[in-house]
């Protein structure tokens, strides 16, 4: 059997490498060491979005309609506007449609014409026929204007979250309406559409 | 001259690399003691290294609505020198908040020379000092670290930090009425 023979140089050669490799080892193990050193530290808090609701009642005649008007004649109805969310409204505008047209809605001179009003209070309601009277202060919200539109501004709505406007629509056949309005029939939608207010710093 | 064996053979490089194991072991461990003898606190990065941010819970934050900002402020605190300083942000529950990377919640964080003082009046921020920018305004979405940029990061110095919250303009009704509740966790690493 043959007998391999190591000599001293090579054992040495092979334990110097081993030196290097471990030295090296123990390098990589002190870079490790370094890199991990941290510190972690942490807050927290609750993030909330809010809610832009808008939402009519308890009051709310629009869905009532009238019958054999005649030229001159006049309907009020009552609506209550909630801002109910979280967040206050910054404006707020109507847009009128008509599912079952006619002239009473498309003749924007002689046709309806629509005009609301606000309340500081509820409106005090007699009738039918419909008819409201103020007992605090009123002001103007929309102006008397062709009772199809869209996205038509309303002023001095109050807006703010958590609060109620108490409206009066008046919807007027003018008495300018000749013959050719006799016995025409529309049905008008409203869609009261609020928009939230500016940003804020909160 | 000695002539060794197979049998010898073995033995003895099993000893030397034994030898040689202990030695690197040591010189390990004399890295180690050259760390900790080089900062005396550092033998427990714990104690040496901290960084501390108070408070450890911000005021919440409610309602937003498309278009606001929320401040808080934070005060970040040093024991030894860190070379940086990253934020990750964590949220307990899904939230479109957090989660909507066009219209969630966004972050921007300033750095106020001095504290920050309350505008009289209102609720926001202002720096009565030199200002830097830290992070310019970033989406909560994701779970990226973000590297923290002109901090002291020295020790015992203090960084007076703004958080700006926003919910952008672009968000719309879906983000209505949600909420997340945000971890924000700091991580400093130690200088050399």
């Amino acid at each position: 059997m043959r007998r391999q023979i190591f000599s001293p140089g090579a054992t040495s050669n092979k334990v110097i490498a081993s030196i290097a490799l471990v030295c090296a080892a123990a390098a990589i193990a002190g870079l490790g060491t370094f890199a991990t050193f941290t510190s972690s530290t942490s807050t927290s808090h609750t993030i909330a979005s809010g809610t832009l609701s808008l939402t009519s009642g308890p009051t709310n005649r629009l869905g009532t309609g009238a019958s054999t008007i005649a030229a001159g004649d006049s309907m009020q109805r009552a609506i209550d506007l909630n801002y109910a969310g979280s967040i206050s409204f910054g404006s707020a505008t109507l847009t009128t449609s008509a599912s079952a047209s006619s002239a009473l809605d498309t003749d924007a001179t002689d046709g309806l014409h629509i005009a609301i009003d606000k309340c500081s209070v509820a409106w005090t309601e007699s009738g039918p026929p419909y008819t409201y009277t103020c007992g605090g202060s009123t002001s103007t919200v929309l102006a008397s204007s062709p009772v199809i539109g869209s996205n038509v501004a309303l002023s001095n709505l109050t807006l703010t979250a958590g609060s109620t406007d108490h409206l009066r629509v008046t919807v007027t056949l003018p008495s300018t309406a000749g013959n050719t309005f006799q016995n025409l029939s529309s049905t008008v939608g409203y869609t009261f559409t609020g928009v939230q207010r500016a940003g804020t710093s909160q | 001259m000695p002539i060794l064996g197979q049998n010898e053979r073995p033995g003895r490089v099993v000893a030397s690399i034994a030898v040689v194991a202990a030695a690197g072991a040591l010189i390990a461990l004399g890295l180690c003691a050259g760390f900790a003898s080089a900062s005396p606190l550092g033998r427990v990065s714990g104690s040496a290294h901290r960084i501390t941010v108070g408070p450890h819970a911000l005021a919440a934050v409610g309602a937003l609505a498309p278009g606001d900002r929320a401040e808080r402020t934070l005060e970040l605190r040093y024991r030894g020198r860190f070379a940086t300083v990253v934020l990750k942000t964590a949220t307990k529950g899904s939230s479109l908040l957090r989660s909507d990377s066009a219209d969630g919640i966004r972050l921007a964080i300033d750095r106020c020379a001095k504290r920050w003082t309350k505008r009289r009046g209102t609720k926001a921020y202002v720096c009565k000092g030199k200002r830097w920018s830290v992070v310019k305004s970033v989406s909560l979405a994701g779970k990226r670290a973000l590297k923290l940029n002109h901090l002291s990061r020295r020790a015992g110095r203090t960084d007076h930090l703004r958080l700006s919250i926003s919910l952008p303009l672009s968000a719309g009704n879906p983000l209505q009425g949600q909420t997340a509740r945000v971890v924000y966790r700091l991580t400093g690493v130690a200088a050399r």
